[in-house]
């Protein structure tokens, strides 16, 4: 045995984070998950040195072409390359995926804390409202934000992220009811911790698996959030490339091109579901009732 | 049950008046002058202080909010920028969309309650794994882009159905005609999420006491399925209908501008993209108050359908 295997079982946090590793590398759907995951995310960052073809470079010999070894997935009704349009439309979805379920977070989070510790009126308060929020229609908010503010990715972003909140709330809630009755509570209080204290160093760090469980199956719907805003023209205006507005062009050539309206809805379900099969590979390696 | 409803239709009330302070103040937030705006784009200041007048915009915030609301307390939502009355637009939009989202609804029900059930009765079999592996790819597949597939496949392809448009109701076939592909994409993301809740809320029952007493009593297979196990499951599916009005109401406006059809939700999109200001604030009201009562109504369904609700 190693030294650091050695020193992997004698700290307990190192022995979680390897049993943790053990669990999920025998899940492989979750780590196929997070492969995609992976993948998707080199491709948004790199893609300006991955996409053969600038997203807006147009070939008006080329229009409509059909898949070739110059354009691999055919071009556009600009003649412009499907498959950089595809590797540039990433960002959008990853960029708002990612700060959306940020903002999320950073809203619900303290509001489902301050709710779940102290409990009485502020918590009913609270609960009553996120029920309301919790089934309004995201996209009227969407709508709202686009008519005030004007059509941007980042206020479709700013609309996926407010949309996401009351589910969040919800979360953070409920583990806090649970994680208030935990021993280290009282213990803390007897040494004198105030309120702050107890939340965020001893309750917090207790719910950061859940939090990460729930970030994960977040992003996803954000991403799909964002193409159905840009598809509507309510979020990434052309000629930003996003697998919205791709689809949203490629909708007026249905009959000469179809596969325009294939290739950026593969890559929306392929992107959605890779998340949401890691978070519930995470889930599974978090909650020991399915540990097998 | 009287109290119950009372105090439902109080916070309803309450949830109303906020949502239209907020449509109100989100309005007025707009940079620009509407005066200037009703004018078209005139700077005469005569005309300017003329059509302030007129249009209360000289009066405070609460004064023009009370005339706001009681014009469309009488169902005044003022003209668009076509000098067309708001809510006559509205009115005739209504009933297109209801129609897209009572046929999806139904569309929803049709398919994930019963394979939801059978989901569960053959709970770890090939139908079980369909099921649930089609629930997945249901919940996966955006609606709009399921709409863009469909349209190739029925309309492009194989000429069955047509790509988009909407025919008045008075033509049955023809309207049927361009509503299944509406009624399919808005209803199979639905059905997923019916079919999931059907099948785990069918599992929990059918593991309950009641049901093992029932078999004990010796009633028939298909008699402890519908009669105990099925409706008891009914209650929690229903609620979940209730949180899937969110979906259906942006799912409507996303179908709708996928087929062309001119309903209220393309109103929505419409009124966004020209910009006009007393149509967003008539949808968005409208939407709000619609959204409010049918939250309504399914908190009335839900208590029949548990008595145990009204007592507590």
């Amino acid at each position: 045995m190693s030294a650091v295997d050695t020193a992997a079982l004698t700290n307990p946090r190192a022995r979680r984070r390897v049993l943790l590793r053990k669990r999920f590398l025998r899940r492989p759907m979750a780590v196929a998950g997070l492969v995609v995951v992976i993948g998707f995310t080199v491709v948004a960052i790199f893609a300006p040195w991955i996409a053969p073809y600038k997203a807006g470079a147009t070939d008006f010999n080329a229009i409509l072409a059909h898949p070739s070894s110059k354009h691999l997935l055919g071009t556009d009704f600009l003649g412009r390359d499907e498959l950089s349009r595809l590797i540039w439309g990433a960002r959008a979805s990853m960029q708002a995926g990612f700060f959306a379920t940020v903002l999320a977070m950073v809203v619900a989070v303290p509001i489902g804390l301050v709710a779940g510790y102290y409990r009485g009126w502020v918590d009913t308060v609270i609960a009553r409202l996120t029920d309301v929020l919790l089934a309004f229609p995201f996209l009227i908010l969407a709508v709202g934000l686009a008519a005030i503010f004007g059509a941007s990715l980042l206020n479709a972003t700013l609309a996926l992220g407010i949309g996401a909140a009351p589910i969040l709330i919800r979360v953070a809630r409920g583990e806090t009811f649970a994680l208030r009755e935990e021993d280290y509570v009282p213990a803390a209080i007897a040494n004198g911790a105030s309120d702050a204290t107890i939340i965020f160093k001893h309750i917090l760090p207790n719910m950061t698996s859940t939090l990460l469980v729930q970030a994960t199956i977040t992003i996803p719907g954000a991403i799909v959030g964002e193409a159905i805003l840009s598809f509507l023209g309510l979020g990434v205006q052309p000629p930003t490339p996003s697998w919205g507005t791709m689809l949203q062009d490629a909708q007026s050539y249905l009959m000469q091109a179809p596969r325009l309206a294939v290739f950026p809805g593969l890559a929306i379900v392929l992107a959605a579901l890779a998340f949401n099969v890691l978070g519930d590979g995470l889930r599974d390696i978090f909650d020991p009732r399915t540990t097998r | 049950m009287g109290g119950f409803l009372l105090r439902k239709a109080g916070a309803a009330l309450v949830v109303l008046v906020i949502a239209s302070i907020v449509v109100f103040v989100g309005v007025r937030a707009i940079p620009g002058d509407p005066a200037i705006a009703l004018g078209a784009e005139s700077r005469d200041p005569a005309l300017l202080a003329q059509i302030r007048h007129k249009y209360l915009l000289d009066r405070p915030l609460p004064v023009q909010y009370g005339h706001w609301v009681w014009l469309a307390l009488h169902g005044d939502l003022g003209v668009d920028q076509r000098e067309l009355s708001v809510a006559h637009t509205i009115v005739t939009r209504i009933p297109i969309s209801l129609e897209i989202a009572i046929l999806s609804i139904l569309v929803a029900v049709l398919v994930g309650i019963p394979a939801g059930v059978i989901a569960a009765v053959r709970r770890g079999k090939p139908e079980d794994y369909v099921v649930t592996t089609g629930a997945l790819i249901g919940l996966s597949v955006p609606h709009f882009w399921l709409g863009l597939l469909l349209i190739i496949w029925f309309a492009v392809d194989l000429h069955w159905l047509p790509a988009s448009g909407y025919v008045s109701i008075h033509h049955p076939i023809a309207n049927l005609e361009h509503m299944v592909m509406p009624a399919i994409v808005l209803g199979t993301g639905i059905s997923a999420v019916l079919m999931r809740q059907m099948r785990s809320s069918m599992l929990t029952s059918l593991g309950a006491d009641y049901v093992r007493t029932a078999r004990a009593k010796g009633l028939s297979e298909a008699s402890v399925i519908w009669r105990h196990a099925f409706r008891n499951s009914l209650i929690t599916v229903t609620t979940l209908l209730g949180l899937q009005l969110g979906i259906l109401i942006s799912g409507v406006v996303v179908t709708e501008t996928i087929f062309g059809i001119a309903g209220f939700g393309a109103l929505t999109i419409e009124s966004v993209n020209q910009r006009d200001y007393t149509l967003i604030q008539g949808v968005v009201l409208v939407t709000a108050t619609a959204y409010v009562v049918v939250n309504l109504l399914v908190d009335v369904v839900y208590s029949l359908l548990n008595p145990r609700i009204r007592v507590s």
